[in-house]
């Protein structure tokens, strides 16, 4: 294909273009990509505004509400005792051997054994190692500093980059750049600030997330007869449904207030709806096995997830541990091409369950309070372990056999947390207590991103992590202001959304490639 | 207010809300209003509708068909719909669990979805009652049929359940349309089902209680 | 270099600093705007997030005090902001066709297109269902049993209500009809539609549930906080008291009753120093936790019963040679004392709470707390006062608080809010700030701070009863 000059087709290619997509033919998005990049000055190109090839394939993105404030320095950006000098007795430091170097990896991975959890008598013994050794090629950790220590108002800003762009959600912005034609583009299974809706009121009502609080049993919703024991058949359903509609169209109570917008919507869900039962959804994203007397699937006519079994398997603790059940659900939406944008992430609540009796502290991350290091040890194993389950679903999953692309090369997982924690502590005390601190740091895993790259550093006789250019990465000792818009910005470019518009920071440095 | 108005009104007032769901009240004769022209009719500038939620629905579609509220639907025979599995979905919260404090006030794309189920539920539970007892039937009632068909689509019994159902869950009488409508659909149904006559009860039950009108107020 | 003074050198730089005055400022200049009858508006009126400015914002600042050197003192900020004001009224800074004055003047915001005065012009001819545009009382009937008892009316009760003789023999029903059903489960029972007001107030949090329905770890019983919620909410009752009641209410089931007690063993707090809601096992095990200086109790109980959210800067009433940071969180940083120097002598008088401890100590006032539990967590936090400050106001101690705090105009337009949002299905509109005004000073002035009266008032109003 030569492109003129201009990034314009020839009128020949253009005739050749538009005869395959009247065709049905998806190869026409390789004319717009090219158009796309010919559109790119040299400036451009020095700047890092790149524009990734529209493929017309959707990203996936998966955020994580590590809820309660998870602590990049009790994790990837660890700070040995013997590198802290002077304040390491009195700074959240740990003993050498506890913080492991990776190999080839500016990674840290920390053990820790303590015999309990807090004032709960469960130990911990946990180490991040594995987790960090496998999967260093895709991470990426970007230092921050927030902006308000308090939860719900912090959770928010860790998904909308303090309202980077016009108060719009990294999932609603993945949503209206990849989720048309997805019947649940968004849907969001965390709760407190991780689960509010953007402000930006010129989306789209397709963007906002759908609230799921109940996983495994959501799915019965999906089907608007299917499980309802005596109920018509299809075609008798579809004949009432019919006259539902032919009534509504012409209704007083339709007339009197075909201006409101709870009526507009009620009938633009109405057909959505439609869509939802099409695919077949109360089976696809049924998690529960066929287990009566308790779950009488297949006396109600229903049937368990052709990957139920697998999913299962990968997250054994389903039924009672709800973070499970999340995660196992986030699979089968991306997998079944329902969502392109899913928030999960552990409660407040207590979830008994695990090895050790004890599935989720109370406060999840925000534990720490009561026991820091204990607390924070094993909300980051609960939360690497759940990972790891999922990247291994997501990998096994085909995505495009012509590419040979899995769901995971396309999917990217931010792991969003309220802030950081304090850093001081008793002199040399292992168990203590931390408040809420600004100063902190993301991890984001995909492909997708820059990998085995940390953006920023650690200042290692504070603790405190510091800055760096958003564009090129380049680590910049002493910035400790906020930057919550790069973080916005990084996921969105690492996925290659178009910014265009957005007023959002060049965050290249994000971007793998 | 001059005190014989205000004994009168007293003595009503205990009449009609001494049992707020249903009264002894002499049976009014069934009425089908003529059609209004809905292009000219006068639009409300408000528009402020709001779904009724979890315990309102609950609660109007039992008492629309004479059912306990924990009849009206439950998923697998054993999970309450409305305020337990889809109780987020019909726009309650979840406090205590997941911490839902506040409803977002909107309905979500599934909310029509779970609507259906629980209109299919109880519709299909209030027929079966009452076609396994007619002699006892609360609703479904004085429609004769044959064979599992309705013996005549158009006359005055179907009529006549047409308006009692519209007035037990929208509280109006129905329009002529409406009765046309419902008729046609049974029609439709003779076609297509094996027991038509069970299947319009269910059908024009659904469509009354799945209504718009029904679900919002 | 010592964090703190770190973190001050680095954000000094920042091009400009939020300015709590404006408020008062600009209410000043447009007293009767509907941001200013009984309240101020809030940063987001000019900013996106402070400093960084809307639409609105960066048009005034382009207008205010031009060629003076910034940043601005807080003194010459507010004397040049009625000028700069003044300067954009005609112009639309949004774009959405509406002036910026007019937007003011009718309570919309003009930093947002999608915001603007709404006139609703009633259309069509006759309607057989729905009086349209106008005050419709068979429509309010059912409203009414829905929103109070939690379910319609019957079709034999709608023919009856419509039977009677004279519109205000309805009137006078749909009065009995309210006070009926606000005695019912459905509206004051447990879950009831009172406790799911209370919710995002109490935060209740199931697995640290003592009492009835424990959850694994039990910490404090949240149920006196509904009970208390719902005694003040019901009947004769006066509705400040959730936030200065001295007494407790138990709460018994099947039928459900509300009893008000002097004590419960639940509870912990001595007489002399209970603060209603604000002072219970649950509050302070929840929002006082382990801290040493309480600011996340004071600003749950500034947002949740007075409507003033601080971390969206609402309510910022800043105290001069405030914050103090006697705890050294790095708080006097201009980032954060914009919020910081109201939110810190809001928290003073709660210094002396205790939150999660050990069972001698939980959740109770305990004289000298921060001495004798904290005195090495940073070298002048043995300083912090009891004494406070609430919207400019200094006050001795907690109670002292709550009477300011109730006794506000932020607590009347809260507790009303909460009722038009939970009755009519959204805050107040622009086009209902009218009715809206004067219901919630009819609350507060005639009615006492009685919610059964608010209640009446409210399902009287056209935006409840005007289809």
């Amino acid at each position: 294909m030569s492109l003129k000059r201009n990034g314009r087709l020839s009128r020949r290619e253009m005739l050749k273009a538009l005869s395959l997509a009247a065709a049905g033919s998806t190869t026409l998005s390789p004319f717009l990509a090219g158009c796309r990049q010919a559109q790119q000055t040299p400036e451009d190109v020095e700047r890092g505004l790149r524009r990734d090839a529209l493929d017309g394939k959707p990203r996936f993105l998966i955020v994580v509400a590590a809820a309660g404030g998870a602590s990049i320095v009790d994790s990837f950006l660890a700070v040995r005792a013997g590198e802290a000098g002077l304040n390491a007795a009195r700074l959240n430091t740990f003993p050498d051997a506890q913080v492991q170097a990776v190999a080839n990896s500016p990674f840290r991975a920390v053990r820790v054994s303590n015999p309990r959890l807090g004032s709960i008598p469960v130990p911990v013994n946990t180490d991040q190692l594995a987790f960090v050794n496998k999967y260093k090629d895709d991470m990426l950790v970007a230092t921050s500093v927030g902006t308000s220590v308090n939860h719900v108002i912090a959770q928010k800003r860790s998904i909308t980059g303090n309202a980077a762009w016009k108060g719009r959600t990294l999932q609603e912005c993945v949503a209206l750049q990849w989720g048309q034609g997805f019947a649940l583009p968004n849907v969001n299974m965390a709760v407190g600030g991780f689960g509010e809706r953007g402000t930006d009121t010129s989306m789209p009502a397709s963007v906002y997330a759908e609230t799921v609080t109940s996983p495994s049993l959501w799915p019965l919703g999906l089907d608007g007869s299917r499980g309802v024991r005596g109920a018509p058949a299809r075609a008798e359903v579809e004949l009432a449904r019919q006259a539902r509609a032919d009534l509504e169209a012409s209704s007083v109570f339709g007339a009197t207030f075909q201006d409101s917008d709870a009526l507009k919507r009620w009938n633009a869900q109405r057909a959505e709806g439609a869509r939802l039962e099409a695919q077949d959804l109360i089976t696809r994203l049924n998690v529960i096995p066929d287990l009566p007397p308790r779950v009488p699937l297949s006396q109600y006519g229903l049937a368990s997830s052709p990957d139920g079994a697998r999913v299962r398997q990968a997250f054994p603790g389903f039924f009672d541990d709800p973070f499970q059940a999340q995660a196992a659900l986030a699979f089968l939406l991306l997998k079944y091409r329902v969502s392109v944008a899913v928030t999960i992430g552990p409660d407040f609540n207590v979830t008994l369950g695990g090895a050790n009796g004890l599935a989720n502290p109370p406060l999840a991350f925000d534990f720490s309070h009561n026991d820091h290091r204990s607390g924070q040890a094993f909300m980051w194993a609960r939360l690497l372990a759940n990972l790891d389950q999922l990247i291994t679903l997501l990998k096994a999953e085909p995505f495009d056999p012509a590419t040979g692309e899995s769901l995971w090369d396309r999917t990217l997982i931010y792991v969003a947390t309220d802030f950081g924690r304090t850093r001081p502590r008793p002199d040399n005390a292992v168990e203590f207590g931390s408040g809420h601190d600004l100063n902190n740091g993301f991890l984001m895993l995909s492909p997708m991103v820059k990998g085995n790259t940390v953006l920023g550093g650690v200042e290692a006789s504070s603790t405190l992590c510091y800055g760096f250019d958003p564009r090129t990465g380049t680590p910049q000792p002493g910035k400790l202001e906020s930057n919550e818009p790069d973080i916005f910005s990084g996921v969105l470019t690492a996925m290659g959304a178009d910014l265009s518009g957005s007023g959002l920071p060049d965050a290249s440095a994000f971007k793998n490639g | 207010m001059r005190p014989e108005r205000l004994l009168a009104l007293s003595s009503l007032a205990v009449a009609l809300s001494g049992c707020p769901g249903r009264i002894i009240e002499p049976p009014v004769p069934p009425i089908v209003v003529d059609t209004p022209d809905a292009g000219s009719l006068a639009r409300s500038a408000r528009g402020n509708l709001r779904f009724k939620g979890p315990e309102r629905l609950q609660a109007d579609f039992a008492a629309a068909l004479e059912l306990q509220p924990s009849d009206v639907c439950t998923e697998l025979g054993q999970y309450q719909c409305a305020t337990f599995v889809h109780n987020v979905a019909l726009g309650g919260v979840d406090p205590y669990g997941p911490g839902l404090y506040e409803s977002s006030g909107i309905t979500a794309v599934t909310t029509p979805l779970v609507i259906d189920r629980l209109a299919w539920s109880a519709c299909t539970k209030r027929v079966d009652l009452d076609l396994l007892a007619p002699g006892l039937a609360q609703v479904f009632r004085g429609v004769p049929m044959s064979n599992g068909k309705l013996t005549n689509p158009e006359g005055q019994e179907v009529s006549n359940l047409i308006v009692d159902l519209t007035r037990r869950a929208l509280t109006r009488d129905p329009y002529a349309n409406e009765v046309t409508r419902y008729v046609k659909l049974a029609k439709d149904l003779e076609a297509t089902s094996a027991q038509p006559a069970r299947a319009w009860m269910q059908s024009v039950c659904f469509a009354i209680l799945s209504s718009a009108e029904s679900v919002f107020y | 270099m010592h964090r703190s003074l770190l973190v001050w050198s680095v954000l000094l730089s920042a091009a400009a600093l939020a300015k709590p005055p404006a408020g008062g400022v600009f209410c000043a200049k447009y007293p009767t705007s509907p941001d200013c009858v009984g309240r101020q508006p809030a940063c987001a009126y000019c900013h996106v997030a402070p400093p960084q400015r809307n639409v609105f914002g960066a048009s005034l600042e382009a207008a205010l005090a031009p060629g003076a050197p910034r940043p601005l003192s807080d003194a010459d900020f507010a004397m040049a902001l009625p000028a700069a004001l003044m300067a954009v009224e005609s112009r639309d800074a949004d774009g959405d066709g509406v002036t910026n004055l007019l937007e003011i003047q009718r309570g919309t915001q003009p930093a947002d297109a999608a915001s603007k005065p709404v006139e609703r012009a009633c259309e069509g001819s006759e309607n057989p269902q729905f009086s349209v545009c106008r005050y419709d009382l068979r429509y309010v009937y059912k409203k009414l049993l829905l929103d109070f008892c939690g379910a319609s009316p019957s079709y034999a009760q709608v023919k009856r209500f419509l039977e009677w003789p004279t519109d205000d023999d309805r009137r006078a029903f749909l009065v009995t009809e309210l006070d009926r059903c606000t005695r019912t489960d459905f509206w004051r029972g447990k879950n009831g539609q009172l406790w799911k007001v209370a919710h995002p107030k109490i935060r209740p949090v199931g697995s640290l549930k003592q009492g009835e329905d424990p959850g694994g770890i039990p910490l404090a019983d949240y149920y006196d906080d509904y009970a208390l919620f719902v005694w003040t909410q019901t009947e004769d009752r006066d509705a400040r008291e959730v936030l200065t009641a001295d007494y407790f209410v138990r709460r018994t089931a099947n039928p459900t009753t509300y009893t008000k007690v002097a004590n419960l063993p639940s509870q912990n707090v001595d007489l002399a120093h209970r603060a209603g809601n604000m002072t219970t096992a649950w509050a302070l095990t929840y929002f006082v936790m382990f801290t040493a200086l309480p600011r996340n109790a004071a600003s749950q109980a500034y947002r949740a019963y007075l409507g003033l959210d601080i971390a969206k800067q609402e309510g910022l009433y800043s105290v001069p040679n405030e914050p103090q940071d006697y705890d050294a969180k790095g708080v006097q940083a201009p980032a954060c004392a914009a919020c910081h120097a109201t939110l810190d002598p809001l928290s003073y008088p709660f210094r002396n709470y205790n939150g999660i401890s050990s069972a001698m100590f939980a959740n109770r006032y305990i004289p000298n707390r921060l001495e004798l539990g904290f005195s090495t967590l940073a070298p002048r936090i043995t300083q912090t006062p009891e004494r406070g400050v609430i919207f400019g106001q200094p006050v001795n101690d907690l109670r002292e608080w709550a009477r300011v705090g109730a006794d506000s105009d932020a607590f009347a337009i809260a507790t009303t809010t909460d009722y038009w949002k939970l009755l009519i299905g959204h805050p107040p509109r622009p086009e209902e700030n009218a009715e809206f005004v004067a219901t919630w000073r009819r609350f507060k002035g005639e009615h006492q701070y009685r919610v059964q009266r608010l209640l009446h008032d409210l399902v009287k109003t056209e935006a409840y009863g005007a289809p």
